[in-house]
């Protein structure tokens, strides 16, 4: 395959599905990166992001480059190959803590790498997914919760929204739409494409979907390396207006976002952001952030949690030149899906808090996250607290019994959790 | 149910050599468990795991890896690639497409617990390319995820002290992208970027390192 063409090249990673990792690319990376422009610091990365090379191969260090001889031997861990059976899962969930009056159960199980959740009007639960490359529906039959894959190969199909009798998928560089979804479900129509204004990459390619009231969609678009001069095209939340395409930048120097939500209080967008790695075990912090106004900047990569300047590349920034975050959430938990509670089965108290699913880490020697945590805010963002709701994932140093990568508000008021690592969906209820 | 078996893996019976031998093994694995390894006693062998043995035993047959003491989660996640297709390999397919994920959660723990093999390392005639190999899986990183001694730990396998001849294969398949990875495609990305020459020292490297 001739890789340096870019849409022989796109055409086919789309074919491939799966198998979308990307050979050469090493040699592709080296050959576009790396060599520093005067006046900048020798060890200054520098990508060349004008070649079409760039957008098709993110450069080969994104992951490991940045490694320090204090963090090193540190790597993502891998999912486990399957599911957890049922006897796992109920010996996992002994092991989680609650407050009181509040217990967790499983809702379904064989949901392999579920990643984002969103609600059909008629009940249907659709769940998204990492490298599975499924997208599933989870409906009651009878008392049972049945677990169909109704999308399969898709490339990394994490993020899902239900709008108007229709499913969208964003799938790393398109949005699709399936319609009347809920009347398909064995047959699903054809997918329409409805926005692909996006660059084909993996990398932190993979996105969230939320819609605000009046039918913008918000899309997050990572950087396609851990830390360096992004892309134009990335490090920014857009939203989009799948009716007409019209698209804006609502966001820039957002780093890694998979998660947000619409304040039903102020109608604004809140969103979950990971920090970059290789700095140290606990710096720096993952953030919580808030939109308040059209085209404000986060800071990446100058700055980080609000008062930390990169090493490498402040660049000659502030970090006053940035808008802070609401909260900052701690050194790689890995925030990803976030909801306001809306229900009402919760005691008052919790009304339009903001449940935040933790991943947790990879890159920190002591495992942190792997929770869910409760955020207590004015609709300003001002006296912004947090606690820990949900905690037990976690064994050991570095391991998991599973990692929540999801949180949805169902009609009875329970809270529902998607967990990627064992792939399943539990519901967080509460009685007196 | 053997012959169920030997025509998923070997395809409909034709008259050709090669088929024939496909058909064999097959056989072979579903009755005869051979070259068991050394320690295990056969009774307590469970008989899911039977059929892995014939080639994956002791002395591993030519392509095969050794699997005693390889981590339960690559284990599952091999066969779990192969029962999908999205790992070829006729015999392999054919086999784990009868497997359930309780097989295969079963199969992962039966070989993670058993010892690994632990016969004298093949002489290490080309100490210049052993060195090389050091530095180049440094360069890599290989050992963020195989571990320091490359030892393996989760999705990771055990790669030391693998027949050289597998380990080159495997690699040449992650680079060509005829075999999946786990772990976000890391190996796919890793050895996307080696030479003929790479990986034949990543190979003789990891080959000769001690048990």
């Amino acid at each position: 395959m001739d890789r340096t063409k870019g849409t022989s090249a796109r055409r086919a990673w789309r074919a491939r599905g799966l198998r979308w990792a990307v050979p050469a690319l090493a040699a592709l990376g080296l050959a576009a990166a790396a060599v520093g422009a005067p006046g900048q610091a020798e060890d200054l990365k520098h990508y060349d992001s004008a070649a079409r090379n760039f957008w098709l191969h993110p450069p080969p260090d994104w992951f490991l480059g940045d490694e320090t001889a204090q963090q090193r031997g540190l790597a993502p861990p891998a999912n486990p190959p399957l599911p957890a059976s049922a006897e796992e899962l109920a010996a996992n969930l002994k092991s989680i803590k609650l407050p009181p009056g509040f217990k967790i159960e499983v809702y379904a199980s064989g949901v392999p790498q579920a990643r984002q959740m969103a609600w059909g009007d008629k009940g249907t639960l659709f769940v998204g997914s990492f490298l599975a490359t499924n997208v599933y529906a989870i409906v009651d039959q009878g008392g049972q919760k049945v677990v169909k894959t109704i999308i399969k190969g898709l490339k990394m199909p994490t993020g899902v929204a239900f709008r108007n009798g229709a499913l969208y998928v964003v799938d790393i560089d398109r949005i699709l739409r399936y319609d009347d979804i809920e009347n398909h479900l064995d047959n699903p129509t054809e997918a329409k494409i409805v926005y692909d204004d996006m660059p084909p990459y993996m990398a932190h390619g993979w996105k969230y979907l939320v819609f605000d009231k009046a039918g913008w969609v918000y899309v997050p678009f990572g950087p396609p390396f851990n830390i360096g001069n992004p892309p134009s095209s990335v490090s920014q939340i857009r939203r989009v207006d799948l009716n007409t395409g019209a698209a804006e930048i609502v966001a820039l120097g957002v780093r890694n976002s998979v998660g947000g939500d619409i304040d039903p209080r102020s109608g604004q967008y809140w969103f979950t952001e990971n920090a970059r790695d290789w700095v140290s075990d606990d710096l720096p912090s993952d953030k919580l952030n808030r939109i308040s106004r059209l085209g404000l900047h986060f800071g990446y990569p100058y700055c980080h949690q609000g008062d930390l300047p990169d090493p490498k590349f402040a660049q000659g920034h502030s970090c006053a030149e940035f808008e802070p975050p609401v909260l900052n959430l701690g050194a790689h938990v890995a925030p990803l899906g976030m909801k306001f509670y809306t229900g009402t089965m919760f005691p008052a108290e919790y009304t339009n808090n903001i449940f935040i699913a933790e991943h947790g880490s990879w890159n920190r020697h002591q495992y942190q996250g792997g929770r869910i945590e409760r955020v207590i805010t004015d609709p300003d963002g001002k006296d912004a607290r947090m606690e820990t709701f949900a905690s037990g994932w976690i064994k050991g140093e570095h391991d998991y019994t599973g990692r929540p990568a999801d949180v949805l508000v169902a009609k009875d008021g329970a809270l529902l959790v998607a967990d990627d690592w064992a792939g399943a969906i539990y519901r967080i209820s509460y009685a007196h | 149910m053997t012959d169920r078996a030997a025509r998923a893996a070997c395809g409909p019976r034709r008259p050709t050599l090669a088929g024939a031998f496909c058909r064999l093994l097959v056989a072979g694995l579903t009755i005869a468990p051979r070259g068991v390894a050394a320690a295990a006693d056969e009774a307590s062998i469970p008989a899911v795991a039977q059929p892995c043995l014939a080639c994956h035993g002791a002395k591993p047959l030519p392509g095969a890896p050794t699997i005693a003491g390889q981590t339960s989660n690559f284990i599952q996640w091999q066969l779990v690639f192969f029962r999908s297709g999205q790992r070829k390999n006729p015999i392999m397919q054919a086999l784990a497409a009868q497997l359930s994920d309780n097989d295969i959660r079963a199969l992962g723990a039966y070989f993670a617990a058993l010892p690994a093999p632990a016969p004298a390392p093949p002489a290490d005639d080309q100490p210049d390319l052993t060195r090389a190999g050091e530095k180049l899986g440094e360069q890599r990183h290989c050992n963020s995820c195989h571990g320091e001694t490359y030892l393996g730990q989760q999705a990771a396998p055990r790669i030391a002290h693998q027949p050289q001849a597998y380990l080159a294969q495997a690699l040449s398949d992650y680079r060509s992208n005829a075999r999946p990875s786990s772990g976000g495609a890391a190996m796919t990305e890793i050895a996307a970027g080696l030479s003929d020459d790479d990986i034949k020292t990543m190979a003789h490297f990891l080959a000769v390192l001690p048990p």
